[in-house]
């Protein structure tokens, strides 16, 4: 009986070792290891033998069956490891791309403001929003812009008519909230401007975030500071930043704010007409003209505002080189971000 | 502003290079756009002796000169020019040098078989003047083998800058040498402007009247008589082309360079056309005709202001003389113009003539009241000096009311805290005081008392003074720090969070967004073929367009997205969906300001997605853009969300494909088809869905905060139910069929498949129903829904005449 059992084991490693697939291998360890299977069989016949063979026979049982089971494993990891085998006998290719939902992309202006407004939204800055088509009170005459004023001439204006205007700028939110709110206040405002411009580096319409904070104690230092960190937010905190002195009727003083350009690092470059300077929004103290036309008393308030283009901020952060590629509605350009 | 920097020199000294002093002005706010190199091609001409001239042995109009270039150096050049002659000094360009307007770089060169190193050069080789009758003739004692740029002290290098409007007063190079000065803490030179004069004086020879005095605050006249016109000398016509200025003559130069040099626009009148030699400012008549220099006629009204002599009108104040008055040639006696007229004046005559010159931009922005006899005396120096001519001793000066500088307190301590810095009274002082600001002590320890100079015209307050003081200390030298404020801030206003719901729940199913411009084509409404008592059709309109397809304001987004995606189907992006929130604009009869409602649209096009191995190309449908709303809806909690069939689609919709969209009955939009009339005035070849909503109500109607449900404590039960029906029945009244039984167990009701073809009939589908049973008290079994279940089938078998599916 002892050769039978070799004869057993024999045949069995043979078979498994032809084994070409999984499932044959499970076939196998049935025949042979199952409940009603050839070894099992076998075992069941150790009371037949004489008690004094019985010890022998019963460990070289154990040992054909470890022998069996070590030979069944081996051969499963052989066929795995040969690869592809039982995937692709399922119909499964990892290789195939993902089965995934489409993605649809916000326009990069629309990104670009929500990430300033998240910037003035932590330090408090209340978002507000005024209409787009607005009197010539908001858009010049209160910003200390009165008729005839060559500031004006900054500002190519589109006309609905002769007191209406489309806002050249979102400093029109400056006058409508002060004029309904007392002070402090600070706020911001996204939203569309429109100028009567169209070249290369002009759209006549274009997307702006004013911001003007209000209070007591607000000097030129407050002033600098909040918007220094507004820059090393969008921008990075080792970024250069200046405050070049400039004219907005409405400002006193202003200075238009630069950053080292983030292109060359500074060196010049094309993107920064070679200065190594990139302007980026242009702001300053509050004029008091402006307060006495909203009702505060400038000699108790002063304050800061400031504006800036998203889209001048959007291609600076994404190297977008064509301005107008915003407006064109490009699927190949939205998609990108 | 072209500022040339050797003129800059004149009047102040500074040891920088241009990009240096760019920066500087930059910083202190003259923004240097740019350094212009001018002549960068001459750096290899130099200043040349003749020292012999031989014939050319192969040509008879050519000849050989041989030159002493400085340093012992000497050449041969072939030279063909009349005026060369030994012993002359002449421009030199050498191999290397750059000339002419193409840029072409000098090389050796054989002419007709004798090698020439070089050229001699006529000044319009050189690009100084178009002469070119012969050599230039340079000063035969000046330094030989000189770099010729530097010989003749010519503008190489000019600054640009923008001056903004507020700074009238640096619209000229004095005025940017007084920043100059006072940044580098260097004294200030004034130009030498008094002339030699002569009698008899200019009263009694002329008379000037000014008959508006508000107009016109100051008209100076200054007579030279007997000058010689003729070219201006090489350095005046040098620095007027550095600055963008055609030369013509010495006389007109000389008005054009106190003009740069000043900032004093001024006029030369051909005395001896000046009827009764007489001057009257005086305003125009309604509708006067008046033919300026550039020889057009100009219509002009009452406010118009003249410049006349006895007779006629010769000159329209502040913006451009006239024809009938203009030096030339012939002229023999100039009367100097230099005035002071009121900056709105020549703002408005400059605007409504669409007419703006180098003196009405100055004028507008406000010129040195007290600098216009100072100006036409230059002017009279130079046209002396230039011109020849004497001039007569004295100067009319019609100035009734003299500059008065207005005094303004400025208290140091508030100065300082204004800026963040703990300035002391001198370091608020000086800065002004080098702007030219005469500073005195005012009432009190703290206060002091500043007087600016005329032409500061933009200081009249405090603050326009810490401004000067800033600038001077550079704003980069001030403290920052973060205010201190009280914390907290309201939430953001819930339209703004309900448009970026609506946005991300857009693009979270594919869409992409679109910001069109505001702007619409006036062929829009027809392209929707909106009818004439559309709302859509209160269109607001510009004034002024840029052109005539962005000439009104849209009353819908649709025409914006719809050529959007034309141009994307065009650039083969096989699948668009885009989508955009925006405002609308609609007209108020009555009211000022137009309407500006907040819409949302979408467009699919084309394909879902680009094909792909799992789906293949699912080409867009009903079924999409429905589906698109119904996400939408549930992104906001959108309450009573209603999708109504109707008889009265809208003009640009296919009948058999749209939809009616309400909110709790309200009506929200519509979505469907763009039917073919309007796909084909799009553009569109392919099918086109779309979506557009009154975003207004969703935001009205958007559920804010949601009420919490408890989970169904007890097991659910599902019936399926698979209806063979006729092709004409909607799946819509078959579901509000099921749902209007009075099942109470009976929760919800969907459709899960949805089949056509074999065994069915042709004009057959089969509709499968999922119910779903539920009770709140108890677990059901699947016995007991039986009943109803059996009931609610009966119920759709006989009304919508269906057999169950096999």
């Amino acid at each position: 009986m002892q050769q039978e059992l070799i004869d057993l084991k024999n045949q069995a490693l043979a078979e498994v070792s032809d084994a070409q697939s999984e499932d044959a291998l499970e076939q196998l360890s049935t025949r042979y290891l199952g409940r009603k299977g050839l070894l099992t069989g076998l075992l069941r016949k150790t009371g037949t033998l004489p008690p004094e063979e019985r010890p022998a026979f019963g460990q070289l049982a154990n040992q054909v069956k470890k022998e069996l089971e070590q030979a069944l494993s081996q051969a499963s990891e052989r066929l795995s490891s040969a690869g592809r085998g039982t995937a692709s006998r399922r119909g499964v290719d990892p290789t195939l791309p993902g089965i995934r939902p489409r993605r649809g992309r916000l326009h990069p202006i629309t990104q670009t403001e929500r990430l300033i407004l998240e910037v003035f939204n932590r330090m408090g800055f209340q978002v507000v929003e005024t209409p787009e088509v607005e009197l010539d009170w908001y858009c010049f005459e209160a910003l200390n812009m009165p008729p005839d004023h060559p500031a004006r001439d900054m500002q190519d204006t589109f006309y609905i008519s002769d007191q209406v205007v489309l806002r050249t700028h979102t400093s029109s939110a400056q006058i409508r909230t002060m004029e309904k709110e007392k002070p402090p206040l600070r706020i911001v405002c996204p939203g569309k401007a429109f100028r009567r411009d169209s070249d290369a580096t002009h759209t006549p319409m274009f997307h702006q975030v004013e911001g003007l904070m209000v209070g007591e104690d607000i000097t030129f230092a407050e002033y600098k500071g909040v918007l220094i960190n507004f820059v090393h937010q969008i921008f990075g905190p080792e970024v250069p930043v200046r405050f070049r002195p400039s004219f907005f009727p409405f400002t006193e003083p202003s200075a238009e704010v630069d950053i080292g350009c983030v292109v060359c690092k500074g060196d010049g470059c094309r993107v920064c007409s070679h200065t190594g300077w990139l302007e980026i929004l242009g702001s300053g103290m509050v004029d008091p003209n402006v307060f006495k036309n909203v009702g505060y008393d400038p000699d108790k308030v002063t304050g800061f505002a400031f504006g800036m283009g998203i889209e001048r901020i959007a291609m600076l952060r994404w190297g977008i080189d064509d301005l107008r590629m915003f407006y064109d509605n490009d699927l190949r350009f939205i998609r990108q971000f | 502003m072209l500022v040339p920097l050797n003129w800059l020199r004149d009047f102040v000294d500074f040891d920088l290079s241009a990009q240096d002093l760019a920066d500087l002005l930059t910083n202190s706010g003259l923004e240097v756009d740019g350094v212009i190199d001018r002549f960068s091609g001459l750096k290899k001409v130099i200043s040349a002796k003749v020292l012999a001239i031989e014939p050319h042995p192969n040509a008879d109009r050519l000849r050989l000169a041989e030159v002493d270039c400085g340093q012992g150096r000497r050449e041969t050049l072939v030279c063909g020019a009349p005026n060369l002659e030994v012993g002359m000094l002449t421009p030199l360009a050498q191999v290397g040098a750059v000339l002419g307007e193409d840029g072409q770089e000098l090389t050796k060169v054989k002419i007709r078989g004798v090698e020439s190193c070089g050229m001699l050069c006529s000044e319009r080789d050189l690009g100084l003047s178009e002469d070119h009758s012969g050599l230039m003739v340079l000063d035969p004692e000046a330094e030989v083998g000189r770099e010729l740029v530097d010989l003749l002290n010519l503008e190489t290098q000019v600054l640009e800058i923008s001056i903004t409007p507020n700074r009238g007063d640096a619209l000229s190079v004095l005025g940017v040498a007084r920043d100059v000065a006072a940044l580098l803490n260097q004294p200030l030179r004034l130009p030498q402007c008094d002339p030699a004069e002569h009698q008899p004086g200019i009263e009694g020879q002329a008379v000037i009247e000014v008959h508006d005095a508000k107009a016109c605050p100051r008209y100076t006249g200054r007579l030279i008589k007997g000058v010689k016109i003729g070219p201006s000398p090489l350095w005046m016509r040098d620095r007027l082309m550095a600055c963008g200025i055609r030369p013509i003559s010495n006389v007109v130069d000389v008005t054009n360079y106190v003009l740069v040099e000043l900032g004093q626009p001024l006029h030369a009148f051909d005395f001896g056309q000046v009827a009764g030699h007489k001057i009257v400012v005086k305003m125009a008549a309604e509708g006067e005709k008046f033919i300026t220099l550039d020889g057009q006629e100009r219509t002009l009204t009452g406010s118009d202001l003249l410049i006349c002599d006895d007779d006629r009108a010769v000159g329209l104040a502040g913006v451009m003389g006239g024809l009938n008055s203009e030096v030339t040639d012939d002229t023999t006696d100039v009367l100097i113009e230099s005035a002071f007229f009121d900056p709105l004046t020549i703002r408005r005559t400059s605007k409504h003539l669409g007419l703006s010159t180098e003196a009405s931009y100055r004028f507008e922005r406000g010129i040195d009241l007290a600098g216009c006899a100072r100006a036409g005396n230059r002017a009279a120096r130079l046209m002396d000096e230039l011109a020849g001519g004497q001039v007569a001793a004295g100067i009319i000066d019609a100035y009734p009311v003299a500059y008065q500088a207005p005094r303004i307190p400025l208290s140091v301590s508030r100065t300082a805290a204004f800026l963040g810095l703990p300035l002391g009274k001198d370091e608020v002082v000086a800065p002004l005081k080098s702007l030219g600001i005469a500073v005195s002590d005012g009432p009190d320890e703290d206060t002091i008392i500043a007087e600016p100079p005329a032409a500061r015209t933009d200081l009249e307050r405090p603050v326009d003074l810490t401004e000067e003081v800033a600038r001077v200390v550079g704003y980069n030298n001030f403290p920052h720090r973060l205010p201190k404020a009280e914390i907290g801030a309201a939430p953001r206003p819930w339209p703004q969070r309900a448009r970026a719901l609506a946005r991300d729940a857009m693009t979270a199913q594919g869409l992409d967004e679109a910001i069109c411009y505001s702007f619409a084509h006036p062929k829009a409404a027809d392209q929707l073929g909106l009818a004439p008592d559309d709302p859509r059709r209160s269109i607001v309109k510009l004034m002024n367009p840029l052109s005539e397809e962005l000439s009104e304001l849209r009353t819908s987004l649709l025409p914006g997205l719809l050529s959007a995606a034309a141009r994307n189907l065009a650039h083969r992006v096989p699948d668009v969906g885009l989508f955009e929130v925006g405002r609308v604009f609609m007209d108020r009869p009555g009211e000022e300001l137009p309407q500006e409602p907040f819409r949302l649209a979408a467009v699919l096009a084309g394909l879902m997605a680009p094909a792909s191995w799992w789906d293949g190309e699912v080409v867009v449908s009903l079924s999409h853009i429905k589906g698109v709303a119904e996400y939408l809806a549930a992104a906001l909690d959108l309450p009573g969300l209603g999708f109504e069939l109707a008889d009265d689609p809208p003009p640009y919709l296919d009948p058999a494909e749209w939809c009616r969209l309400t909110l709790e009955g309200r009506p929200l939009g519509e979505l469907g088809l763009l039917n073919k009339r309007a796909a084909k005035a799009f553009d569109l070849d392919r099918p086109t869905y779309v979506l557009d909503l009154d975003f207004d109500l969703i935001t009205e109607m958007a559920v804010r905060l949601k009420e919490f449900r408890h989970l169904p404590r007890y097991p659910e039960v599902v019936r399926d139910v698979a209806l063979v029906l006729d092709e004409a029945v909607r799946a819509g009244e078959v579901m509000d069929a099921a749902r209007s039984g009075d099942d109470p167990w009976l929760v919800s009701v969907e459709v899960f498949d949805v089949y056509r073809g074999k065994p069915l009939a042709k004009d057959q589908k089969s509709l499968g129903l999922r119910l779903t049973y539920q009770s709140d008290e108890r677990t059901l079994t699947y016995e007991e829904v039986t009943p109803g279940y059996q009931a609610l089938v009966e119920r759709l078998l006989d009304k919508f005449q269906a057999t169950l599916r096999a």
